[in-house]
């Protein structure tokens, strides 16, 4: 996708006040994409956000600690989510921690093994079962999240998964039994996959906020 | 409430995104004009803002989209020994301007997020930017708070919602749209506004300058690019065509150096 293809009227001799014009209404059919996918995401996943936020309860009524990660964007979205459970707005705290935040460990994981374990050794050396395990992917196909999964699943964690497109490998990996609980944002756009996984995850978090 | 009432609850606060299309477009194109005149975006917020921060940096600085170029954009949240640093010597409300006070130039563009618009830090860094001749940009919800109110900032967009959580993804919503839409506007640079940073643009210097004519406008008057900014001069004393390089004296073209060179 190139924003020649997306913006064809700029490649023909538009002036200033076309550029702002198009450039408006562009912005205006963004906003009904994702109005439009919020809608299809609530059809198809309204019933699994209850069971899942449910499950995720019972685990942290149960003392479990939720794990997050994701790379790039998505690990902004993994720092917000442990953020959400540690610090909330309101409601009750619970033990979280995002695997992107320490520089060193990351850091030392990658250069000494390699990029695609740095999530799955720290749920090695962190997770217990029983624990939550959230990992944050608009491809579907990060190798660290996939072996984080694996890994999480070894040790007996509850899986939840956040994915684009068609799912990718995760979709694989949810129908192998290493996601037990995974979101697909029926979406080709890395953007509005994005904006709706951050809905997912904020209504999964209020939801496990409620008595249930 | 149910999974599927917490999606209907967002649906007002969407649709009001969309009436404010043409500010989100208008910051895009000022962004932009600095972005093409050398400026750095430096990003700031707390708490979920602060991941926001980051995830802005990381899209203008990694993008998408193949192909499209790398923008400098950094986050003044992710340096976690200048943030604790700072916050034990000057207090936290000093955390983003004292980091802006050292890293900006007249020429970058300072956003800060704050959901409810009042978190100080913001603000201050804000203040701050607005005195070093810096774009002021803030994403901010509700009634937008001590942001909204203190008249330093150049765009403000307000998501219409007193829920920081439906803030935060009408924000997400926002950022990628002022990516895409910066790289639209810096595609077509005749569609960038002249800027003039520290009172001083190029063309209006009293030294005659050589500049590049990229479109022509009604009144006889032009938009050049100098190398390193766009500005808008008269053409009124020469046969000036896009394309052509010409001399500018005092934002006067007086004379057609080469056409077609």
């Amino acid at each position: 996708m190139s924003v020649e293809s997306l913006y064809p009227f700029l490649y023909e001799g538009a002036g200033a006040e076309d550029v702002m014009a198009q450039a408006t209404r562009s912005t205006v059919a963004k906003v009904e994409d994702i109005a439009r996918l919020r809608a299809d995401v609530a059809a198809r996943y309204g019933a699994e956000l209850g069971q899942c936020a449910a499950a995720m309860k019972r685990a942290l009524d149960g003392g479990a600690r939720v794990f997050t990660f994701g790379n790039g964007g998505s690990s902004t979205d993994a720092a917000d989510i442990a953020h959400l459970f540690v610090h909330p707005p309101h409601g009750r705290p619970y033990p979280s921690a995002c695997l992107t935040e320490d520089v060193a460990v990351l850091t030392a994981l990658a250069n000494d093994v390699g990029f695609d374990v740095v999530f799955a050794r720290q749920l090695a050396a962190f997770g217990r079962s029983g624990d939550v395990a959230i990992g944050v992917s608009t491809s579907g196909g990060s190798a660290n999240v996939l072996r984080a999964f694996e890994q999480a699943t070894r040790i007996g964690m509850l899986t939840v998964g956040l994915a684009g497109y068609d799912g990718g490998p995760m979709a694989e990996a949810a129908n192998a039994g290493t996601i037990d609980h995974l979101f697909v944002i029926p979406s080709a756009s890395v953007h509005r996959i994005q904006e709706a996984q951050t809905t997912v995850y904020h209504v999964l978090w209020t939801l496990t906020q409620e008595a249930l | 409430m149910s999974a599927a009432d917490e999606f209907a609850r967002r649906e007002g606060a969407t649709s009001a995104l969309a009436d404010g299309a043409e500010a989100v477009a208008r910051a895009s194109r000022d962004m932009a004009a600095r972005f093409h005149a050398g400026g750095t975006l430096l990003v700031f917020g707390n708490g979920a803002a602060a991941t926001d921060a980051q995830h802005i940096a990381v899209e203008f600085v990694h993008p998408v989209i193949v192909g499209k170029r790398a923008l400098h954009a950094v986050s003044l949240t992710g340096d976690v020994a200048t943030l604790t640093a700072i916050g034990r010597d000057s207090g936290f409300e000093d955390v983003f301007a004292t980091q802006l006070q050292c890293l900006a130039t007249a020429s970058d563009i300072a956003l800060g997020v704050s959901p409810d618009g009042n978190c100080t830090n913001v603000l201050r860094a804000l203040e701050l930017a607005r005195q070093l001749g810096l774009l002021t940009v803030a994403l901010v919800g509700g009634d937008g708070g001590a942001v909204a109110r203190s008249g330093v900032v150049d765009h403000l967009l307000t998501a219409a919602s007193d829920d920081a959580l439906v803030v935060k993804e009408l924000h997400v919503t926002t950022y990628h749209v002022l990516w895409e839409l910066a790289h639209v506007f810096l595609e077509q640079p005749g569609s960038l506004p002249a800027i003039c940073v520290d009172d001083h643009c190029v063309t209006c210097s009293d030294e005659a300058v050589e500049v590049r004519v990229v479109e022509l406008r009604d009144g006889d008057l032009a938009v050049v690019d100098t190398g390193s900014t766009l500005e808008e001069v008269s053409v009124a004393l020469v046969e000036a065509r896009v394309g052509s390089r010409v001399l500018v004296h005092a934002k006067e073209a007086i004379a057609v150096v080469d056409a077609d060179r």
